[in-house]
């Protein structure tokens, strides 16, 4: 009698060898990659009085390139599950002498073998290539950078398998398991990043540009941490996200398990799991449409994309009530996204405003501060507290930061100013004040040099009435600091307000 | 021996669905196949053949009831899968292989497969090794799928409609083929057709479904014998069918051409000969029936096919 295990390795065996086509077509796609990777990615070397630097400048072209081999995944998965949606071969695969569980490994074998082991590989060779290429400026740093872009690809390549798993054991039909899994992958990477910035940093008037959200990295935004150095934190920041990603294909065994030979052709097998990615991937379109200017056209394509993907996706005779229901189910969409924004302009972006410190922006020893007043589509820049080596003290910073706290306390909520900053908010009049503080650590209080190791950037938006606005201004222009602005002329950089 | 209990099947359309309609493709179905036979199923189209065989494969699940093989539950249980292998009436999902590749594609799923058995069919076959699939012609592929199919040395094997599409030179070779081979080790075959002679000629056991029910599921010549066919005419006047069904005969089909009627009826043949000769006829006698009539008459007694007659 023969082990599970060996179960598995002959079944993962037979997946690969039927799928060799793919395999190969993915390794050309991946070489290429790879070669062009190592051959025009470059080194600059800069000599500085003190020391030697080497700047690592990966290119664009190579990784977009492997950015198309991992977006194979999506391919070899389909490959790979055909009994999911294929009645010949549901027919085969189930009737083989495999439990549920030794199928689904071998499966999730075979796409690792068919996608993931040539990322490694060819990602290894990418640095082969580098090194021997430019063996004179390769650093430790740089080697550690590459790395880290071999696990970001792994990172990404195990996101794409994972939803793409989890897609097609909801599916049954190869129309759904496509479309549904591309659907997943852009809702998943949009919505995180999009909450925060079109619907917390927007009602709280805290825009963290520059915060990496947790949730929005496990998802093919792991990409925005290419070119950053190795680090322990971003290691273990993509390990988490590996470990989401297996933690997805555990759960897709969980709906694997449950599917037979009668649930494949039927394009959607579990329900649920659809009607979320089309609330997710509506939501995402509402949350990119309306965020700036009440892009109702855009509403419309929207709609009319939504009612497409239910027409495919229903085989049988579209009646009437259907129709109904599925107007109706938008309706409710645009109702569920217009709740949960007004609860972010009640709450001041769910409390986000009120739980800020200014601990939370100024915990680097440099600050330098810009401040704006809005009219018409356009920030006029009032004063700045920094030039390229000049900066002002926390201490300063926090002053004026709590001058933006006051005003922005003095703000009146109603349920018309509500509705306009959902639905019409498209304008910045000019009783808007911005204040965009930048806090930094480094040696000087130059923000642009070599010794910055961290930085954060916040704007502080909010609108108020001209009698409050000027209050404000004055108590900015009273600050005794701007005399201590390095030795810039002050009456340039003092903001001038005028109504 | 495989067993089936109280087997029902709905075609619901999935876990967790509630919009669609549900089709009752099986309803309470009770059989059992004994080891070392060939077995045949028949039914109309849509009766649930297909639906009982991957039942019987493990690719279904049941909704209600069970199926055993050699006293193992089938679904999911790779000891009991281990037993059967199931032939569908597709042959495209193997076009990416060659011959070779398909018998190492088996012999990495069943323990028991025989290379010799394999290279032995195929070579008397006379397929080529190295040629894919997706070039053969459809013949060929079922030849290269039954050849797999007996070298995995199965307990049972199925073939559904495996025989539809081919003509009469390849259908005898391969029955032959297979033949053979379950003869050689006692193996069980079971086999789905509409070509109800050809059930007739090849099992020895066969059952009827019709609507997800069974008809009847028994030795072929037993089946045979629970029916007769007989012609009749009495000396002065026609014998018409109500003269039949006051005798207490289950009359099937009857008809009549000049003074001489043909009647089908259920029940033993020595028994309705007995109620027949009470009305003294010249002629009485019996006359060999086919599977396929009792098949078409079996439909007909449940309304299936009375379109034309009822134009």
């Amino acid at each position: 009698m023969e082990t599970s295990l060996t179960k598995i390795r002959k079944a993962v065996k037979n997946e690969a060898s039927l799928n060799r086509k793919l395999f190969a077509v993915i390794n050309i796609i991946l070489a290429a990659g790879a070669v062009f990777f190592g051959i025009s990615s470059e080194i600059d070397v800069i000599d500085r009085t003190s020391k030697t630097i080497c700047y690592f400048m990966p290119n664009g072209g190579a990784i977009a390139v492997f950015g198309i081999g991992i977006a194979c995944g999506l391919i070899a998965v389909i490959a790979v599950f055909k009994e999911l949606y294929s009645k010949q071969n549901a027919d085969i695969q189930f009737s083989l002498p495999l439990s549920a569980k030794e199928r689904y490994i071998s499966k999730i074998g075979a796409v690792f073998r068919l996608h993931i082991l040539p990322i490694i590989f060819w990602g290894l060779i990418a640095l082969g290539i580098l090194c021997i290429k430019n063996h004179d400026n390769i650093t430790g740093e740089i080697v550690g950078q590459i790395v880290i872009i071999i696990f970001i690809a792994v990172s990404v390549a195990l996101f794409v398998d994972a939803v793409s798993v989890f897609c097609i054991s909801c599916c049954g039909a190869l129309a759904e398991s496509f479309y549904t899994s591309v659907l997943a992958m852009f809702a998943l990477s949009l919505t995180p990043e999009l909450f925060f910035e079109t619907i917390l940093d927007k009602y709280s008037g805290i825009y963290s540009q520059g915060i990496s959200h947790s949730l929005g990295t496990w998802t093919v935004l792991s990409i925005q941490f290419i070119g950053n150095k190795f680090s322990a934190a971003l290691a273990v920041r993509l390990i988490i996200n590996c470990l989401i990603s297996c933690a997805v294909l555990a759960l897709a065994y969980f709906i694997y398990r449950k599917r037979d030979g009668q649930t494949t052709g039927k394009p959607i097998v579990f329900k649920l799991l659809f009607e979320f990615l089309l609330l997710l991937g509506v939501f995402c379109c509402f949350m990119v449409f309306l965020f700036d200017k009440g892009r109702w056209i855009f509403i419309l394509i929207t709609f009319i994309a939504y009612l497409i993907i239910r027409i495919i996706s229903t085989r049988a005779k579209i009646t009437f009530k259907k129709l109904m229901f599925w107007i109706g189910a938008f309706a409710s969409y645009l109702l569920c996204y217009t709740v949960i924004s007004a609860a972010a302009y009640y709450t001041d972006g769910f409390g986000y405003y009120s739980d800020f410190t200014e601990n939370d922006i100024m915990d680097y020893n440099y600050c330098y501060v810009n401040i704006y007043q809005g009219g018409d589509y356009v920030y006029t820049e009032l004063g700045s507290f920094c030039n390229n080596s000049a900066s002002i003290s926390k201490e300063q910073a926090i002053e004026l930061y709590n001058v933006f706290r006051e005003l922005k306390n003095t703000q009146e909520k109603s349920l018309s100013d509500c509705m306009r900053k959902i639905f019409f908010d498209n304008e910045v009049d000019t009783n808007t004040f911005s204040c965009a503080i930048d806090s930094f650590e480094g040696k000087t209080g130059d923000a642009f040099d070599e010794y910055v190791t961290g930085q954060k950037h916040f704007t502080f938006d909010c609108s108020a009435n001209t009698e409050e606005l000027d209050k404000a201004m004055k108590k900015i222009e009273a600050f005794d600091f701007w005399e201590d602005v390095n030795d810039i002329n002050i009456e340039d950089q003092k903001p001038s307000y005028s109504e | 021996m495989i067993e089936i209990k109280d087997l029902s099947l709905n075609f619901a359309g999935g876990f967790l669905d509630a919009e669609d309609e549900s089709t009752k493709v099986l309803d309470n179905l009770s059989l059992e196949i004994p080891e070392g036979c060939i077995f045949g199923f028949l039914g109309s189209n849509g009766a649930g053949k297909s639906t009982l065989m991957r039942l019987m494969c493990g690719i279904y699940r049941p909704d209600k009831g069970s199926v055993k093989i050699d006293g193992e539950d089938v679904y999911d249980n790779p000891s009991a899968k281990s037993k059967i292998f199931f032939v569908n009436d597709e042959t495209v999902q193997y076009s990416a292989l060659t011959v070779k590749e398909l018998g190492k594609y088996y012999k990495n799923y069943y323990a028991d497969f025989s290379d010799d058995t394999y290279e032995r069919l195929i070579k008397s076959l006379d397929l080529p090794q190295n040629k894919k699939l997706s070039a053969f012609s459809k013949g060929m592929k079922r030849q290269a799928i039954v050849a797999a199919a007996l070298a995995c040395r199965t307990k049972y094997i199925m073939l559904d409609e495996a025989f539809d599409g081919l003509d009469p030179t390849m259908r005898k070779i391969i029955k032959q083929l297979i033949v053979d081979e379950i003869l050689d080790r006692r193996a069980t075959l079971i086999v789905s057709s509409h070509n109800v002679t050809e059930i007739s000629e090849l099992c020895d056991r066969a059952m009827l479904i019709h609507k997800g029910k069974l008809i009847f599921a028994d030795d072929i010549d037993e089946v045979k014998s629970g029916f007769a066919k007989i012609q009749i005419a009495l000396k002065d006047g026609l014998f018409i069918r109500e003269k039949a069904e006051q005798a207490g005969i289950e009359v099937m089909d009857f008809k009549s051409i000049g003074k001489v009627c043909t009647i089908i009826a259920r029940g033993g043949r020595e028994d309705i000969l007995a109620k027949l000769a009470v009305f003294s006829p010249v002629v009485l006698e019996l006359v060999p029936l086919t599977l396929e009539e009792i098949f078409i008459y079996e439909m007909e007694v449940r309304g299936y096919g009375n379109i034309i007659d009822k134009d």
